[in-house]
C-alpha cells in the first residue's frame, strides 16, 4: 500500500471510444464502454467498499464486498466485475447491501488477528478501513473455530515479510505479480478454507522465482505483505515525489518519510515512465544513502600515500581552486580538465561543463558515458538528426514485433521489461538477438519467435543481413523510402547492402546462426504492421 | 545507424509502436550527454566551433570561450602520463575502474598533481586523489534526470544534503574561488539557464515540470508539451540518410591458447560497479560475480558447479566461481562485473568498458581453468583496499 492515497478507481481505465450514460445513486454519469460500475461510481465521488479490486489490476470479483443493486436485475452483482450498460440505474447504498457487506466483513475479521493497534499497518490497512466503512464494531463469530492465526511468517526476503495469518486471500498479490510485474511467482494453493498464497511450489520468497519488485507488497491491502522498513519505523507521515537514480527507465517515486527518515519508496501511478511499478533497486535498495562508509566531510591530503585529513568546505574549495590555477600557470591553460557524471542531475552536469569552459577556460570536459554511447548516438544523429531514442516507453504497447538487440531489459531496465512482457502476453512477437539465452527468450507466458544466438561482436553483420534480405525479397516500404529519405544516399546504400558479403548465406557463418533462421526473422520484422527496435550496450559502433 | 536504416527501409519510424530506441545504462546517460559533457560540443549537441552557438554562450557567461575541442578521457590520461596534464575534477565516476589498462590509468592518475574526486564513497579513483569532496545521494538532490525516452523528471530532496552542500554548490564555489563569478541561488536557476541557452530545452522549467509532472525534449515553442515520439512527419535532419555500415570483424580471435569468447552483462539486483547496490541487502541475490560456462566446455576442463576458476585473457587474469549453464552455446562464457574485486578491467580488452556501461560490446578471447587461488591483481586489490580504508574507518 502507499501513504499517498492515489485515487483508486478499483478497476483499470477502459480505452473504448463509445460512451455510455447511466445513473448511480440518483446521479447521471457518462463513461467509456467497458468501464465497471465501481469505476463509474468513483468518478462520481462514490467509493463502493472493496477489498480484492484495485485499479492497477483486472477485476477478479472474489471478496464480495462491492455488491450493488441494479434496478430490474435480481441479486446483488459485484460492481468491480459488472460493466456499465446504457440506462442502468444502480444503487450502491441500501439497507440490504449494508447488511450483506457487514456479514462479509465479519467473516474476514473473525479469522484475523485483531491486533490492529500494534499492527505495523495500523492506519494503512484497507481491511481496517473497510471494517470502519461497513460499521463493524464487534465480531459475532469470535475466535472460536478454525482460523489461520498460527500460520508461520516468511522473513526470507531482505526487504519485506509475509505474514499469512493476516492474509484475506484476495489474490491481489498474485495478480500484481502476473499482470504488473509479469514474473508469475505467486499462486493461490489449495481451495476453500485451505487456500493460501505461496511463492512457487511452497518455496520461501527468497528461494522462489520472485525478483523482489515489490508489486505484490504494494498491492496487498493488509499487513500480510509488508515492507520491513515500515515494520521497523512505523507508518510514514509525509511524502515527496522524486525520480529513481538507478537506471535509464527513470521511475517516478513517492519517497514516504517519517521526519528525516525514508520509510518506504512507493512508485507513483502518475509517473509516465513507470505508471506505479518499480524494481528491486529503486523500491528497496536506497539504504546506501546512509551506509556507514559514506563520506560526509571534505578531505585533503598532500600526497596519495598520506592518510586523509578532514577539512572544512572552505579549505577544500580554496585549496582546489588555488592548486588548479597554479597548475595552469605552470603547465598552461589546458593542463586541467573535468569529467562529469551520468548519475548526476542535469543541473549538476551543466555546471561542471560550465566550470570547465568558463573557469578552466578550455573544453577539457568529457563523460564516461560517451565512450560507449556516442557511437550509437552519433549513428542516430547522422541518419535521423537526433542522438536519442525515437519513442516514449508506452509506444511498445502498440508494437506488433519487437526486435531486441544486445539488451537484457529484465535485468537492466526491469520496469520497461514488465511493459514489454505485458505486450508480448497480448500477442506481440519478439526476436531476441543475444549470445546468451536471456529471460525474454523463454519465461512464463513468454516465448520468443526467434532467438538469434549470434557470436559476440557480430551485431552489425546481422543488421546488414536483415537489410539485405528485406531488399532481396522486396519487403521494402517503397512509399516511405521515396517520400522520407534522401534518394542519392539510399541508392548508394542499396548498392552496398546488395553485396554478397551481406547475404544471409555469407553472414550466417560469421554469426553462427543459420541463413534460413535469419530470413524468417527478417521477414517477421519487415512484415509487421508496427515493428520496434530496442538495443542495448551490446551493440557496436557501426550498428 | 544500421538499425535506423532497417527502420527506414520498412517504414518503421515516426509512429507509435515503431522506432529505434537505445536502452541506456546509467540513470542520466541521456541527460549528461544532452548537457554538453563533451570536449567538442556545447549542451544540445552543438559544436564548440560553431560561432553562433559559441557567441550565445559567450554573451550569457560574459567571457570569450575556446573554439577548439578539448581532450577526451583517453587523451587526458595520455597527456597525464606524458606530464602535461596535471589536474582533474571528477564528478561521481569511477574512472580507475573503467579503464582496462590498469597500469596506464594508474600511471596517469599518479602523475596528476591535483586530483579532485566528488562522490559518495571512497571509490577506486579516490585512491589517487588529493581532494575528496563528499557528494549527495538522490534523496538529497534537487534537480532533474533525463531517462531513455528523453523524459525530464524532477528529483526532489527528501532530506537536506547530509554533507551540508549541494553538488552544484560545490562546483559553483570552485568556479568562484578560481575567479569566475558563477552564481545561482538554487538549482531552478540552472535549469532556467539551460533553457535559455539550449533550443531543445527552451520550454523547460522547474515550475512547468512541477505542473506537468515530466516533459520529453524537444520542449520549446514548437512543442510546448514536449515530444513523446520523434520524426513524425519528417526527420529532424529533413530527409532520412541511409548510411553505409560495413561490418568490421573484431581483431580479437579465438586461438588454441584462448579458445573461448567472453561476453558480459548485468544482473537485476546489482547496478553497474555496484557502488550503491553492494551497500544494500541486494547482495543476498548476488554476493559475487559468477562465470557461466557451458557444461560441454566445463567437462573438457574438469570444471564443476561452484569450482573456483581462473579466467585468463591476453591481458590478464582474474578468479571467479563457475556456474554450469546452457544459456550460451559452447565456446561462449558469460559473466557480470558488478564487483570491483572481480577485476573486469584486468581481463577485457577495450578502453571504456563495462563501468562506463558498454558491457557487451567488446569481445575478449579467454581461457578458463581450475585454480586454488585468487589472481595476483585481486590480492593486490585486497591489500590496497585494506590500506586505504583502514585509517579512515578508524578515525570515524
Ligand atoms: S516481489 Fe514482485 S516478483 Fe516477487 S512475488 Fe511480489 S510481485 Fe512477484
Ligand atoms: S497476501 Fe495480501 S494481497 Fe495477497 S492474498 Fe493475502 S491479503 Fe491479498
Ligand atoms: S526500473 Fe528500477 S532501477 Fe530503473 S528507474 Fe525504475 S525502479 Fe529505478
Ligand atoms: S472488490 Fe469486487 S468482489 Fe472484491
Amino acid at each position: 500500500m502507499s501513504l499517498e492515497k492515489d485515487l483508486d478507481y478499483g478497476t483499470p481505465e477502459s480505452l473504448c471510444q463509445e460512451l455510455i450514460s447511466l445513473e448511480i445513486d440518483g446521479h447521471q454519469v457518462v463513461v467509456p464502454e467497458g468501464t465497471s460500475i465501481m469505476r463509474a461510481a468513483k468518478q462520481l465521488g462514490t467509493s463502493i467498499p472493496k477489498l480484492c479490486a484495485t485499479d492497477s489490476l483486472e477485476a477478479f470479483g472474489s471478496c464480495r464486498l462491492c455488491l450493488v443493486e441494479i434496478e430490474g436485475r435480481r441479486g446483488t452483482p459485484a460492481s468491480c466485475t459488472t460493466p456499465v450498460e446504457a440506462g442502468m440505474i444502480v444503487h450502491t447504498q441500501t439497507q440490504k447491501l449494508a447488511k450483506l457487506r457487514k456479514g462479509v466483513m465479519e467473516l474476514y475479521i473473525s479469522d484475523h488477528p485483531l491486533d490492529c493497534l500494534t499492527c505495523s499497518a495500523n492506519g494503512d490497512c484497507e481491511l481496517q478501513d473497510m471494517a470502519g466503512t461497513v460499521g463493524l464494531r464487534d465480531v459475532r463469530y469470535g475466535y472460536q473455530g478454525d482460523n489461520h492465526l498460527n500460520a508461520t511468517r516468511d522473513n526470507s526476503n531482505p526487504y519485506f515479510s509475509f505474514d499469512p495469518s493476516k492474509c484475506i486471500v484476495c489474490s491481489r498479490c498474485v495478480r500484481a505479480c502476473d499482470e504488473v510485474q509479469g514474473t508469475f511467482a505467486l499462486t493461490i494453493s489449495k481451495r476453500g478454507f485451505e487456500s493460501h498464497v505461496s511463492a512457487g511450489i511452497e518455496d520461501s520468497f527468497l528461494d522462489s522465482e520472485c525478483v523482489s519488485c515489490g508489486a505484490c507488497v504494494q498491492a496487498c491491502p493488509t499487513a500480510t505483505l509488508m515492507e520491513k522498513t515500515v515494520i521497523e519505523h512505523g507508518v510514514p507521515e509525509h511524502s515527496i515525489e522524486t525520480t529513481c537514480a538507478y537506471c535509464g527507465v527513470g521511475c517516478t517515486f513517492n519517497a514516504e518519510m517519517k521526519g528525516d527518515q525514508v520509510v518506504r519508496m512507493v512508485p507513483a501511478k502518475s509517473g509516465k515512465a513507470n505508471e506505479g511499478h518499480a524494481c528491486v533497486k529503486g523500491r528497496f535498495a536506497w539504504g546506501y544513502a546512509s551506509h556507514k562508509e559514506r563520506i560526509l566531510k571534505p578531505m585533503l591530503r598532500s600526497s596519495i600515500d598520506d592518510p586523509w585529513r578532514e577539512v572544512s568546505w572552505e579549505e577544500a574549495i580554496q585549496f582546489t581552486a588555488k592548486k588548479f590555477r597554479e597548475l595552469q600557470q605552470e603547465y598552461g591553460r589546458k593542463a586541467i580538465g573535468g569529467i562529469s557524471s551520468s548519475r548526476a542531475t542535469n543541473e549538476e552536469v551543466f555546471v561542471v561543463q560550465k566550470l570547465v569552459r568558463a573557469a578552466f577556460e578550455n573544453n577539457n570536459i568529457d563523460t564516461c558515458a560517451r565512450v560507449c554511447h556516442s557511437p550509437t548516438g552519433f549513428g542516430l544523429n547522422k541518419t535521423l538528426g537526433t542522438s536519442a531514442g525515437t519513442q516514449d516507453f508506452i509506444s511498445v504497447e502498440s508494437a506488433d514485433v519487437i526486435l531486441l538487440i544486445g539488451a537484457n531489459p529484465t535485468d537492466a531496465h526491469p520496469v520497461f521489461a514488465s511493459r514489454m512482457k505485458k505486450r508480448l502476453r497480448e500477442g506481440a512477437q519478439i526476436i531476441v538477438v543475444d549470445p546468451r539465452r536471456i529471460d525474454l527468450v523463454e519465461s512464463p507466458h513468454i516465448k520468443a519467435a526467434a532467438h538469434l544466438a549470434i557470436l559476440p561482436g557480430t551485431n552489425v553483420a546481422l543488421i546488414n543481413a536483415f537489410a539485405h534480405i528485406i531488399v532481396e525479397e522486396d519487403l521494402v516500404d517503397w512509399d516511405y523510402v521515396n517520400h522520407r529519405c534522401d534518394k542519392d544516399l539510399f541508392e548508394n546504400w542499396l548498392a552496398f547492402i546488395k553485396r554478397e558479403q551481406n547475404s544471409p548465406s555469407y553472414v550466417a557463418k560469421v554469426l553462427g546462426v543459420e541463413a534460413e533462421t535469419l530470413r524468417k526473422a527478417a521477414r517477421l520484422y519487415a512484415r509487421a504492421e508496427r515493428a520496434a527496435i530496442y538495443y542495448g550496450l551490446g551493440v557496436t559502433a557501426h550498428s | 545507424m544500421g538499425m535506423a536504416n532497417l527502420a527506414m527501409l520498412t517504414g518503421n519510424l515516426g509512429f507509435n509502436g515503431c522506432g529505434v530506441n537505445p536502452l541506456r545504462g546509467q540513470n542520466n546517460v541521456q541527460g549528461s550527454c544532452d548537457m554538453g559533457s563533451f570536449p567538442h560540443e556545447f549542451p544540445g549537441y552543438r559544436p564548440v566551433s560553431d560561432d553562433l552557438t559559441r557567441l550565445s554562450f559567450e554573451n550569457d557567461w560574459g567571457l570569450r570561450l575556446d573554439n577548439e575541442p578539448g581532450y577526451r578521457i583517453p587523451n587526458m590520461f595520455n597527456e597525464a602520463v606524458k606530464g602535461s596534464f596535471k589536474g582533474m575534477y571528477i564528478q561521481g565516476e569511477d574512472v580507475a575502474q573503467s579503464d582496462p589498462d590498469i597500469h596506464h590509468v594508474e600511471a596517469a592518475l599518479r602523475n596528476l598533481d591535483c586530483l579532485v574526486v566528488q562522490d559518495l564513497f571512497l571509490n577506486e579513483t579516490a585512491k589517487y586523489a588529493h581532494v575528496f569532496l563528499p557528494g549527495t545521494s538522490f534523496l538529497e538532490k534537487n534537480g532533474t534526470f533525463t531517462n531513455a525516452e528523453r523524459r525530464l523528471g524532477r528529483v526532489r530532496p527528501a532530506i537536506k544534503p547530509r554533507t551540508g552542500k549541494h553538488e552544484w554548490q560545490i562546483t559553483m564555489e570552485i568556479a568562484q574561488a578560481m575567479g569566475y563569478p558563477m552564481h545561482y541561488d538554487d538549482s531552478s536557476q540552472i535549469m532556467d539557464e539551460i533553457a535559455r541557452l539550449t533550443p531543445t530545452f527552451a520550454g523547460v522549467s522547474f515550475d512547468k515540470l512541477d505542473r506537468d509532472g515530466s516533459l520529453q525534449w524537444p520542449c520549446n515553442d514548437e512543442a510546448p508539451n514536449g515530444t513523446p515520439i520523434m520524426h513524425i512527419d519528417k526527420f529532424v535532419r529533413g530527409l532520412g540518410a541511409f548510411e553505409i555500415t560495413e561490418f568490421i570483424p573484431t581483431e580479437e580471435k579465438v586461438t588454441p591458447k584462448f579458445p573461448l569468447l567472453l561476453t558480459t552483462g548485468r544482473i537485476l539486483s546489482q547496478y553497474n560497479v555496484g557502488a550503491q547496490t553492494r551497500r544494500t541487502e541486494n547482495n543476498v541475490w548476488h554476493p559475487e560475480d559468477i562465470l557461466e560456462i557451458h557444461p560441454y566446455d566445463a567437462a573438457e576442463r574438469g570444471i564443476k558447479n561452484g569450482d573456483l576458476i581462473m579466467l585468463k585473457s591476453r591481458k590478464g587474469e582474474t578468479s571467479l566461481h563457475a556456474l554450469l549453464s546452457e544459456r550460451m552455446q559452447p565456446g561462449v562464457v558469460y559473466t557480470t562485473f558488478h564487483m570491483p574485486f572481480s577485476g573486469a578491467n584486468i581481463v577485457t580488452t577495450e578502453y571504456s568498458d563495462w563501468a562506463t556501461n558498454c558491457p557487451e560490446y567488446k569481445v575478449t578471447a579467454v581461457q578458463c581453468s581450475l585454480t586454488d587461488h585468487i589472481s595476483e591483481w585481486q590480492q593486490h586489490f585486497l591489500d590496497y583496499q585494506a590500506k586505504q580504508t583502514k585509517p579512515l574507518l578508524q578515525s570515524s
